[in-house]
């Protein structure tokens, strides 16, 4: 038999050293409920040096095993030299981001994607994290899920909220949407590679088929199947009532797992017996946090004129509208320049006027004006209708009196935009670099924009509307799915087989993977989390999201 | 006829089939499995398969005689033993095999027959038994073939690297199909150094060798972990092919259970 070669590299993914291990004495859990930790046992000499051969305790460090097509990653967490061997415990990659962050509850809403979601998270504190020590070297995060939803933590009226990344966010997707979180190392090019770790929010929509496990073959050696009974009340239909419009939705679950407002597809078994759960909302309110968290996001084109004659050049102003509009094409979001001026209200422009016309009031002795009236502060926000319905622009200057000498004068237009998109997640600022001819794209505060905007009946009319539109229905759908994919996979079925098993292929499946596992004639629809590697040759699969062990329900931490 | 030697870790071989020092009544020449079963109903499933080390044990007559007494013989026995590790070499008509082991049991007694003194020994295995096998070719591939289901471990050699930067490659088929693929990335290897890729060695090892033999540098680091990179023999046809270098050699052992 092939020992198992075992490689160890520091905090930056550099190669150190290797052993080999016997492949008996091998064993490793992986469980994506509850991330464990495996104690490997190494030869007395392999003791942990760094690249300069300093000793140096290996905590952080990153351990790969492998043997033919097998391969186990984790993070060295402890080291203990024994007396005729050493021990080395590490846990599973994902265990990286157990880490407590702050999140804006409305971040992730019904209209996004929990991936890119979850994917802007780790950006923020494990790539761009200023504090560059909690950084995971090499980083990179792709989001492969289009699922859209919410997660439990945002159940709270808090604008911000402590949560862990990996208990709160990553577990909670995994257990209510299915999207699992895969950490896999770079194999390839270590040496020169920038991209050393790379992490994948995907699910499994992508698999056409669904595997089945008979448990009656005999080349299974044990199985055992433990199915949560709450009194044998598992919802298979939900019904939710609307106090807002007084409409009511209903969701009837099917024996392949799926769902459907139709009580009676063709072709499809409903579950039986029916148990209802009822569902009270109000979709106003639930309408109002989508509109809310919409345009939560602000930022400005912003554009300094000195000007001498009072006027911004035409072409300049053109450029300006211009870089407006790219922008609501490019983030699908409202437009609005705004202005803050320490000068008289009519110093600028007409209300109504279009944006063309708005400067062309603007004369020397405007400036004047404006500068004798310094002690008045008047703050105001003018709502233009530009374009369709969904799109408003705001126009304006701001003015700095410390320049207004000799007829000089400067001018900043200010253009804000915001909504949902408009900050780029990757960028370490939480800004664009942007520019747009002499146009500077910068972050400023604009809150009185919006402010301005929820305070006005447009805002009123934006929740109704949107209280009736897709998006509510399809939060409508996630509350129905969240009831019954907690009863769904609410079980814990354990599946024994030898490693080397041509049918049943125990490490060639994808953790995450949807299964239906077969049981006298009974077909349990679930998921594949967890996997054993045991000493004796076999290979344990856990399935569904259920925990039975006291050790790992203490570590689930109430997900 | 049969024939039994030693050698120790220096180099040193002691013949065990000389009449002065005569090894006889072996046992443990067979072998012993770890196999775990299950019982289902009236048959047993193999949980799993393993094979368990087994001592070799024996007899040496040290004989006594005009020319030089038992004492002395096993006294020179004794100063033989202690470069460990051993390797037992076991010459039969089907060819010649060998087995690292470590002496576990010397029974020293005194001459306790006409013939001379009569010592057990044991010897506990470190390796299966094997058989060297070695090919080379100036050329891009060789080719092994394997009597035996144990996978086995062996060392590549390459030199006459044709590119100075090369990315090295080297692929092994059994049968036909591709079993390991291994590759240097962006090292710097002159066409005189030799390249080992190592799964005889404990770590596993890649290093090169520059000419003259001064030196010894690991490129383990600079290896593609993508790939599986160390080389066992299999079952088979086992093809050997490098790409980037003029010369290979494979060196290794075929393991036996028993031989």
């Amino acid at each position: 038999m092939k020992p198992y070669n075992v490689e160890i590299f520091d905090e930056n993914f550099n190669f150190l050293y290797s052993t080999l291990i016997d492949e008996e004495t091998f064993t490793y859990r992986y469980d994506a409920i509850s991330p464990v930790k495996n104690k490997l046992n190494v030869p007395k000499d392999f003791k942990p040096k760094t690249l300069l051969n300093e000793p140096r305790a290996p905590k952080g460090w990153f351990i790969r095993i492998t043997n033919d097509d097998e391969e186990y990653d984790g993070v060295i967490s402890g080291f203990e030299e024994g007396e005729t061997e050493n021990t080395i415990e590490y846990a599973q990659l994902v265990t990286l981001f157990d880490q407590e962050v702050v999140v804006e509850t409305q971040a992730v809403t019904t209209a996004r994607y929990i991936s890119t979601f979850l994917r802007s998270v780790l950006n923020k504190y494990f790539v761009n994290n200023a504090d560059t020590k909690q950084n995971v070297h090499g980083l990179t995060v792709t989001a492969n899920s289009t699922i859209k939803g919410t997660l439990p933590y945002t159940n709270t009226d808090d604008k911000y909220v402590g949560v862990n990344v990996l208990n709160d966010l990553m577990l909670a997707a995994y257990k209510y949407y299915g999207i699992r979180t895969v950490v896999i190392p770079n194999n390839a090019y270590p040496s020169s590679g920038t991209q050393k770790l790379i992490v994948r929010f995907m699910d499994d929509a992508n698999f056409t088929d669904i595997p089945v496990f008979e448990t009656n073959l005999p080349n299974v050696y044990d199985s055992s199947f433990t199915i949560k009974k709450q009194s044998g009340r598992e919802v298979n239909k939900v019904i939710i009532k609307d106090l807002y419009f007084g409409t009511e939705y209903t969701y009837y679950l099917y024996t392949d797992g799926t769902y459907s407002t139709n009580p009676s597809v063709s072709g499809k078994t409903r579950v039986f017996p029916v148990v209802t759960k009822v569902i009270i909302v109000n979709v106003y309110e639930l309408a109002k946090n989508i509109v809310d968290s919409k345009y939560n996001n602000m930022i400005a084109l912003v554009a300094e004129y000195s000007l001498y004659n009072g006027t911004i050049p035409s072409a300049d102003w053109s450029a300006f509208q211009s870089a407006c509009s790219n922008l609501m094409t490019k983030y699908d979001t409202y437009v609005g320049a705004s202005w803050t001026p320490n000068f008289n209200q009519y110093a600028l422009h007409t209300p109504g006027a279009t944006p063309e016309y708005v400067l062309y009031p603007f004369t020397q002795s405007d400036i004047d004006r404006t500068s004798k009236n310094q002690s008045i502060q008047q703050s105001k926000t003018y709502f233009a209708r530009f374009g369709s319905n969904n799109q408003r622009i705001m126009h304006g200057t701001d003015y700095d009196p410390e320049y207004n000498f000799f007829g000089h004068a400067s001018f900043t237009l200010g253009a804000e935009v915001f909504g949902q998109y408009v900050r780029p997640e990757q960028d370490p600022y939480d800004v664009e670099e942007w520019q747009y001819n002499n146009i500077a794209f910068t972050e400023s505060l604009a809150k009185s924009a919006v402010s301005a905007y929820q305070n006005s009946s447009a805002y009123t009319d934006e929740i109704v509307a949107e209280a009736s539109s897709q998006d509510i229905r399809n939060i409508l759908i996630e509350k129905a799915v969240c009831e019954f994919n907690q009863n769904q996979y609410a079980h814990n079925i354990e599946v024994t087989v030898r490693k080397d098993d041509p049918l049943v292929r125990p490490l060639y499946w994808a953790i995450g993977r949807s299964f239906d596992v077969v049981r006298d004639g009974t077909t349990y629809h679930t998921i594949l989390t967890g996997r054993e590697i045991m000493k004796n040759g076999l290979v344990k699969l856990t399935f569904g999201t259920m925990r039975i062990e006291l050790t790992k329900l203490l570590n689930m931490k109430g997900i | 006829m049969r024939e039994f030697n030693l050698r120790n870790n220096i180099g040193e071989e002691y013949r065990l089939n000389s009449l002065d020092n005569f090894f006889h009544t072996p046992e443990g020449l067979g072998f012993q499995r770890n196999a775990v079963f299950q019982k289902i109903g009236d048959h047993y499933k193999i949980v799993r398969d393993g094979f368990r080390q087994q001592p070799v044990s024996g007899q040496i007559m040290f004989k006594s005689d005009v020319h030089e007494s038992a004492y002395n013989r096993y006294l020179k026995f004794k100063n033989f033993l202690q470069e460990i590790p051993l390797t037992l070499i076991y010459r039969i008509p089907g060819g010649e095999f060998q087995m690292t082991c470590i002496p576990t049991e010397v029974e020293k007694t005194e001459i306790n027959s006409a013939f001379g003194m009569n010592v057990g020994i044991e010897l506990t295995p470190t390796t299966m038994w094997f058989r060297n096998i070695e090919k080379e070719a100036n050329s891009s591939s060789v080719t092994l073939i394997s009597d035996s289901v144990n996978e086995s471990p062996c060392g590549l050699r390459f030199s006459g690297v044709t590119k100075s930067n090369a990315d090295l490659t080297w692929t092994q088929t059994v049968d036909g199909v591709t079993v390991m693929t291994g590759k240097l990335l962006g090292v710097t290897i002159a066409s005189t150094d030799m390249v080992y890729v190592r799964s005889d060695l404990d770590p596993y090892a890649i290093y090169k060798i520059p000419s003259g033999g001064t030196s010894t540098s690991s490129l383990y680091a600079k290896s593609d972990f993508s790939t599986k990179r160390f080389p066992y023999i299999y079952k088979g046809t086992n093809v050997f092919t490098v790409t980037g270098a003029t010369f290979i050699n494979v060196r290794g052992y075929i393991l036996y259970e028993t031989v």
